[in-house]
């Protein structure tokens, strides 16, 4: 993951941008994309994916499609799906590239017609394992079958930035939300870096299930401070959570505001297949899901 | 006249004297000659004087009988001399009560008509209580009208600033409490409910199609329905080579589907007109909260008077419901935002129009209108419109009567004459009593008839209109009507009989000028000089006129040159200069009005 480049003291790393999956992209998934570039001197790689599939059922005589404010069935042809297709690709690439310009972040576009995750995973696997995929449709409480495709499927990459439907900010704090001592080093560079191009300090949270472990936990996190350069450490937060309700640690970042955060994909803010709902309503910046 | 007499000595004045009077026309005759320039000989025939109080065998004022040495000695009077009748009927129109005891006062200009009829409304007015104020609020209708309300003596202009920083603080206010991260959460969280709410059905329906081998899919246009099999679409060489039977069940069901999808995409009507109740009823909530407590303080400090907190609720309401104009134009505009932000056009609604109010000392108002126009009168109101936002008032503009209710309003008759229209409404308004808005010509800006509907204003006003015979004649002949409700004359004489008590009071007037106008005192002589030209000019043997306004130039002038030969007292060849240097310069001296 990028944490590991971070950790390494790797200097580069991509950032795959991906879209298609509807018409609708976050303007901060975007925003997301030019952080991570900034803060890792990555490029960014909008892919745009045509979904094979609905050329497939283009094929047939009885495909429709209805627009989302219901206005009624209309015929689906392949050139008219084509078209939109296309339409949709630019248009996203061109506020890509825009964004980009505005960062200094290179950016490179490409489309693909493909199966979506078949198509973000070979994306991935052509530059190597230093891969952030970002997810450019906003999170959707429902998506959590998805996501977990998107991490078992696509395994060149270090991790995932979501952006969820209340998302508002992308400057301020980083709050890195660690649940493993192991990920303590890495999750805490990341967002050392991540830090710099937000503009604000790194607020880490520590949870654990017990007290002496959390203490144990803060002492290392401090001390990991002390010998870095990489930044200053702003604040701690100890959670201590005896289950897995994600509620305490969506509160935490509700509380702090952040304009970014990091957590670990499958620990207790977001369980394989376990409701989205809990995060998408207190998320409001984008977060950086590590493996 | 002054200057050749002066010139003329004592011995050749006296046999004059001895000659019999001239007839009147004579007199007038000499009385309208040109003057004679200054080195005319002496032996030029004189115009015989009439003989009366205080006269010299010669004709002429005695300096020694008048019983002063110079006017500091005298009781300063600024009253008109002999005008008890005109007088008697300023007392009984200014002090009467009761509508419709309007008041014509006739006389020639320089009679000192206006100073007399002002002091004596003024004897009065100053004895009555304030009127009340009254001010224009908007109505918050769609008509875009405006209440008139009455509020207590003096507090009109106090309630106008104070409504005007309740705007201007929430300007500040506003714009804050709509960034900050509560409302925004709870703004955001209300749009997402109504999406999540779509996409909860959106996403069971897409569970129950996945049981019939049918998946939801989304396109860069919006949601399509497929046939799968093992989470893969159909291709259409398969999906064709299975029997027609079960291709006609799989088309039913994704008809059916299709039927559900649109279902639901339908009941956005009602689920937007819900979303925008919720958002409605929390812009409603933050606002409110900034609203009540701009206007509180006002509510309270006005709550006995009528009209004003049902004003200050349709306000809030007004305010609540279109805080976003704070918002947006917070948005358009530097850091600076809320100095003054209020005052921008969008929030002209809010704006009070004072138009009457009165200072803690005052009375009833006496205001003089010298320009009767209707627009002077009535008022005016400013229109505006601009991109910012659609034809508005800017500016309601109280006229005279405006001003004057509850009191007296003196115009020139004249003047008022000059415009029948204005006539007519002033007529109407008297009658009526009620100043009503209908100008006859559109407000400034107005765009067709977008004359905005102001409501009318009790109006209690007596008028005083200046004028002569002639004024009176055309007054008839013009608008009977109005003539009519003219139930007081005061008509004011231009000369009167000289007596020892005319001739005293004179002496006591130029007292008055000399001491309202600063001037130096002015000696016996002088004083004589000037008697005898008020004598002269009244045209009629024993009379002096009363043309006062011409002694304030004479004696300004005359102490002109005293003072230019650092006298301390004005002599009777000071007098006597400034007459001359007055008829050098085309006749007699300005006719100012003594007011």
């Amino acid at each position: 993951m990028i944490a590991h480049v971070a950790a390494a003291g790797e200097r580069r790393g991509r950032v795959v941008l991906w879209l298609g999956g509807s018409a609708e992209a976050s303007r901060f998934a975007i925003e997301a994309a030019m952080l991570l570039g900034q803060a890792f001197q990555a490029e960014v790689e909008s892919l745009y994916v045509e979904d094979k599939q609905l050329f497939d059922l283009a094929d047939f005589p009885f495909a429709r499609v209805i627009g989302s404010t219901g206005e009624g069935w209309r015929p689906l042809p392949q050139a008219t799906l084509e078209r939109e297709m296309r339409f949709a690709a630019a248009a996203l690439h061109r506020q890509v590239a825009e964004a980009g310009v505005v960062a200094s972040v290179p950016c490179h576009a490409r489309v693909v017609r493909d199966e979506p995750l078949r198509a973000v995973s070979r994306a991935c696997a052509e530059n190597g394992p230093w891969n952030v995929v970002i997810v450019g449709e906003p999170l959707k409480p429902g998506d959590e079958a998805r996501l977990a495709e998107l991490f078992e499927r696509v395994r060149d990459t270090t991790g995932a930035v979501i952006a969820g439907p209340l998302a508002r900010r992308t400057r301020g704090s980083v709050v890195a939300v660690v649940e493993e001592f192991e990920r303590l080093g890495p999750m805490l560079k990341s967002a050392q870096r991540l830090a710099t191009v937000t503009g604000g300090d790194v607020k880490l949270t520590l949870v654990g299930n017990r007290r002496d472990e959390l203490a144990w936990m803060e002492g290392e996190a401090r001390l990991l401070c002390a010998d870095g350069d990489d930044g200053e450490l702003a604040g701690f937060d100890s959670v201590l959570a005896a289950n897995d309700d994600p509620a305490p640690l969506a509160a935490v970042l509700q509380r702090h505001k952040p304009g970014f955060a990091l957590a670990q994909y499958g620990g207790r803010l977001i369980a394989p297949g376990a409701s989205l709902r809990p995060l998408t309503a207190a998320l409001e910046c984008p977060l950086l899901l590590v493996r | 006249m002054f200057f050749k007499r002066s010139k003329v000595d004592k011995s050749k004045a006296a046999e004059t004297a001895a000659e019999p009077a001239s007839s009147p026309s004579e007199i007038a005759e000499v009385a309208q000659a040109p003057a004679a320039p200054p080195h005319a000989p002496t032996e030029h025939v004189e115009p015989s004087l009439p003989r009366g109080a205080h006269m010299t065998s010669s004709g002429a004022t005695d300096p020694a009988s008048l019983g002063f040495k110079t006017t500091a000695d005298l009781e300063p009077a600024h009253g008109p001399v002999g005008q008890d009748k005109a007088m008697e009927a300023l007392a009984f129109g200014a002090g009467i009560r009761g509508p419709g005891y309007h008041m014509l006062v006739i006389g020639r200009e320089g009679t000192g008509r206006r100073t007399a009829a002002r002091a004596k409304l003024q004897e009065v007015a100053e004895k009555a209580e304030r009127p009340a104020d009254w001010i224009y609020v908007s109505s918050f209708d769609p008509t875009g009208g405006f209440r008139a309300l009455k509020l207590p003596a003096g507090t009109a202009k106090p309630f106008a600033e104070k409504v005007a920083l309740a705007i201007d603080q929430l300007a500040d206010a506003l714009p804050a409490a709509f960034a900050a991260d509560d409302y925004d959460l709870k703004r955001r969280t209300i749009e997402e409910e109504f999406r999540f709410s779509r996409e909860d059905a959106l996403e069971a329906l897409r569970r129950e199609a996945e049981g019939q081998n049918i998946a939801l899919i989304r396109t860069p246009a919006g949601i399509a329905v497929a046939p799968v099999l093992e989470g893969k679409v159909v291709k259409t060489d398969v999906f064709n080579s299975v029997p027609e039977a079960l291709r006609r069940e799989v088309e039913t069901k994704i008809a059916a589907l299709e039927a559900e999808i649109e279902a639901i995409l339908a009941e956005r009507p009602d689920a937007e007109k819900e979303r925008r109740a919720r958002l409605v009823a929390l812009n409603e909530q933050v606002a409110g909260r900034h609203v009540r407590a701009a206007l509180d303080d006002i509510k309270a400090e006005f709550a006995e008077v009528a009209g004003v907190e049902s004003y200050l609720k349709a306000a809030a309401r007004d305010l609540v419901r279109n805080a976003s104009l704070f918002v947006s134009v917070a948005g358009t505009q530097t850091s600076n935002v809320a100095r003054g932000a209020g005052s921008h056009p969008r929030f002209a609604r809010y704006a009070v129009h004072v138009m009457a109010t009165t200072s803690a000392a005052a009375g009833a108002p006496i205001v003089q209108e010298p320009n009767p126009t209707y627009a002077n009168l009535f008022g005016r109101v400013e229109l505006g419109a601009g991109a910012e936002a659609p034809s508005h008032v800017v500016r309601i503009k109280p006229g005279a009567l405006h001003r004057a209710n509850g009191g007296y309003l003196l115009v020139d008759g004249n003047a008022l004459l000059e415009s029948p229209e204005t006539v007519e409404a002033l007529r109407r308004a008297l009658d009526a009593e009620e100043i009503r808005f209908d100008p006859p010509v559109s407000p400034i800006g107005a765009v067709g008839d977008e004359v905005p509907d102001l409501e009318p204003i009790p109006l209690n006003v007596r008028l005083v209109a200046f004028g002569s015979a002639e004024t009176q004649r055309r007054l008839a002949a013009s608008n009977g009507s109005l003539r009519r409700i003219f139930k007081v004359e005061a008509v004011f004489e231009h000369a009167v009989e000289r007596t020892k008590e005319t001739v005293e009071t004179f002496a006591r007037i130029i007292a008055g000028v000399i001491d309202k106008q600063g001037l130096r005192p002015m000696d016996a002589a002088g004083v004589a000089l000037l008697i005898d030209e008020a004598a002269h000019r009244a045209g009629a043997k024993g009379k002096l006129s009363l043309l006062i306004s011409d002694l304030i130039d004479v004696c300004r002038e005359a102490d002109h040159w005293a003072n230019s030969e650092k006298r301390d007292v004005v002599s009777a060849a000071d007098v006597e200069r400034a007459l001359h240097q007055s008829k050098a310069r085309g006749g007699r001296p300005g006719l100012a009005e003594a007011s």
